[in-house]
């Protein structure tokens, strides 16, 4: 059970006005379901996310739960003296794990994570992918109910890619996840519920599809409302970057397609 | 699975402490080599400037050990002061682990600077004695309380400084180089009792001062220490300076974390 109570959260602006993200939310999550937070940029999604993993408090209001809740997966807070197995040791003992536990998680990591050596290298060594690597595998080497996830991508190669993605699939199988994510296939692929956050209210769909569309829908609105025209084949919810994916795909199809016109 | 929250904050305190450690000197095996340098370093530095002081008041005290026991005191105050400053802001990352919280990091951070300067005090004045220098090792309760003060007092003005800090990042220069008139003004290099008598009223009113004459007084038995020491004064203010950092850090506390 994660249940928000009066949860209010404002943040102040330079100018000295105070912006609220929430006022008086209540929402249960419902139990067992991998949950999928969308909404425009701002709306406060990670805002939520953040106070539902216990980092950001929230100025009145409480979270409730019994449920064992992880950091945000893709942070460790690394610094760049330590390397790879420094930083996996020190997650474990901010979570008290014995020496045993310890050393698990650890070969857990060095294997998850393919770095060689350098997984005794000083992080500032390390490139962003093998970053990726290290922060990805040290949230799975801890098994909690719910894993936080702010866009998380999946980092690196096309193998690590589909290795990462199948663990997390296996993973999903007895944890849940709560994810903040842009990207509608991935919620799609991996969500059971979704939950629209928008103008301080946290809206649930039980389906997945319904939820997205309410979305776009609404995102079309603001547009329309702009007096913005849609571009007619890209979809309104696509941002920047998903748009320039999808013409990357677009370019590399259009490559393949030629790459085998002289072979026929 | 539940862990009360004082394990959490042990374990907290722990993963830090080994975090600094590796940082501060770890990918190197020879980095603790310069824990020893700066106090060794300062003590060379003063020497040469012996010839200067030498006859003035030193009753026959071995000059370096004279300034050994009042820079490394020094030096962790000034240390504990700066890194609690600079706690939140180098650790930024670590906060989205929820057990981590900022005043783990500045109990951290004086955690290992109090264990680096005790090993220093100790080396250092185990060296100077083997080398044939009087080290009277007089009354070790003063010693003993003065660190703890040092320690605590550290602590707070860090925690003030750090406050300070957030709300105008400009600042940290400055207080980092306010530490200078600080030393100055604290009798390390000079014996207070050498200064002009005009002069003391005012200076007595910095808590470091008492704090290094105590330091001294325990010591030497030749050391008279100024009229108007008073170690009710150094314990009063840094209770002070503790219990002010400490209600303006936890007031502030979520707005430090916030970005």
């Amino acid at each position: 059970m994660i249940e928000l109570r009066n949860i209010t959260k404002s943040y102040r602006l330079d100018n000295g006005e105070r912006r609220y993200i929430f006022r008086d939310l209540n929402f249960t999550f419902p139990e067992g379901a991998n949950i999928g937070l969308i909404g425009r940029n701002g709306a406060g999604k990670s805002t939520l996310l953040r106070i539902i993993g216990g980092i950001d408090t929230p100025d009145r209001g409480k979270v409730v739960t019994d449920q064992n809740i992880s950091w945000p997966v893709g942070t460790t807070g690394m610094q760049g003296s330590l390397t790879g197995r420094d930083i996996v040791k020190f997650v474990c003992r901010v979570y008290g794990t014995s020496h045993e536990e310890m050393l698990e998680k650890v070969r857990f990591v060095e294997e998850f994570a393919e770095l060689g050596e350098y997984f005794d290298q000083p992080i500032r060594f390390y490139s962003s992918g093998m970053r990726g690597r290290i922060n990805f595998g040290t949230s799975l080497a801890f098994d909690f109910d719910y894993y936080l996830m702010d866009e998380v991508g999946a980092t690196g190669d096309a193998a690590f890619k589909e290795k990462s993605k199948r663990i997390l699939e296996e993973r999903i199988e007895r944890a849940h996840v709560i994810m903040v994510s842009h990207n509608m296939s991935e919620i799609a692929r991996l969500c059971n519920v979704v939950v629209l956050v928008q103008d301080g209210e946290a809206i649930l769909y039980e389906d997945v599809k319904e939820g997205i569309a309410a979305y776009q829908s609404m995102v079309k609105k603001i547009k329309v409302a702009r007096g913005e025209k849609g571009r007619e084949n890209a979809s309104p919810a696509q941002t920047p970057k998903e748009r320039l994916e999808e013409r990357r795909l677009r370019q590399k199809k259009r490559q393949e397609r030629l790459a085998r016109r002289p072979q026929q | 699975m539940a862990r009360t929250p004082w394990q959490v904050q042990k374990s907290v305190i722990f993963a830090l402490f080994i975090r600094e450690l590796r940082t501060r000197f770890g990918t190197y095996k020879g980095g603790y080599i310069w824990l020893l340098a700066e106090p060794i370093l300062h003590i060379a530095v003063l020497m040469s400037l012996r010839s200067f002081i030498r006859d003035r008041s030193m009753y026959g005290i071995d000059f370096p050990v004279f300034i050994a026991v009042g820079v490394i005191p020094f030096i962790l105050f000034r240390n504990i002061t700066m890194r609690v400053m600079d706690g939140v802001d180098s650790n930024r990352g670590l906060f989205s682990f929820k057990q981590i919280k900022p005043i783990d990091t500045f109990l951290a951070r004086a955690l290992l600077d109090t264990m680096v300067s005790l090993s220093v005090f100790f080396l250092l004045l185990t060296g100077m004695y083997w080398f044939g220098l009087d080290v009277p090792f007089r009354d070790p309760l003063p010693v003993l309380a003065i660190y703890v003060l040092l320690i605590f007092g550290g602590l707070g003005l860090g925690m003030i400084f750090c406050v300070i800090t957030h709300y105008l990042p400009e600042s940290k220069s400055i207080l980092r180089l306010s530490m200078m008139p600080l030393y100055l003004m604290s009798g390390i290099i000079l014996p207070i009792a050498s200064l002009p008598q005009w002069l003391l009223p005012y200076l007595l009113w910095n808590p470091l001062l008492h704090a290094i004459e105590i330091m001294r007084g325990a010591f030497f038995v030749q050391y008279h220490m100024v009229q108007g020491i008073s170690p009710l004064f150094v314990v009063m203010s840094t209770l002070a300076v503790l219990a002010f950092g400490f209600t303006w850090y936890w007031n502030r506390r979520l707005e430090l974390l916030a970005r």
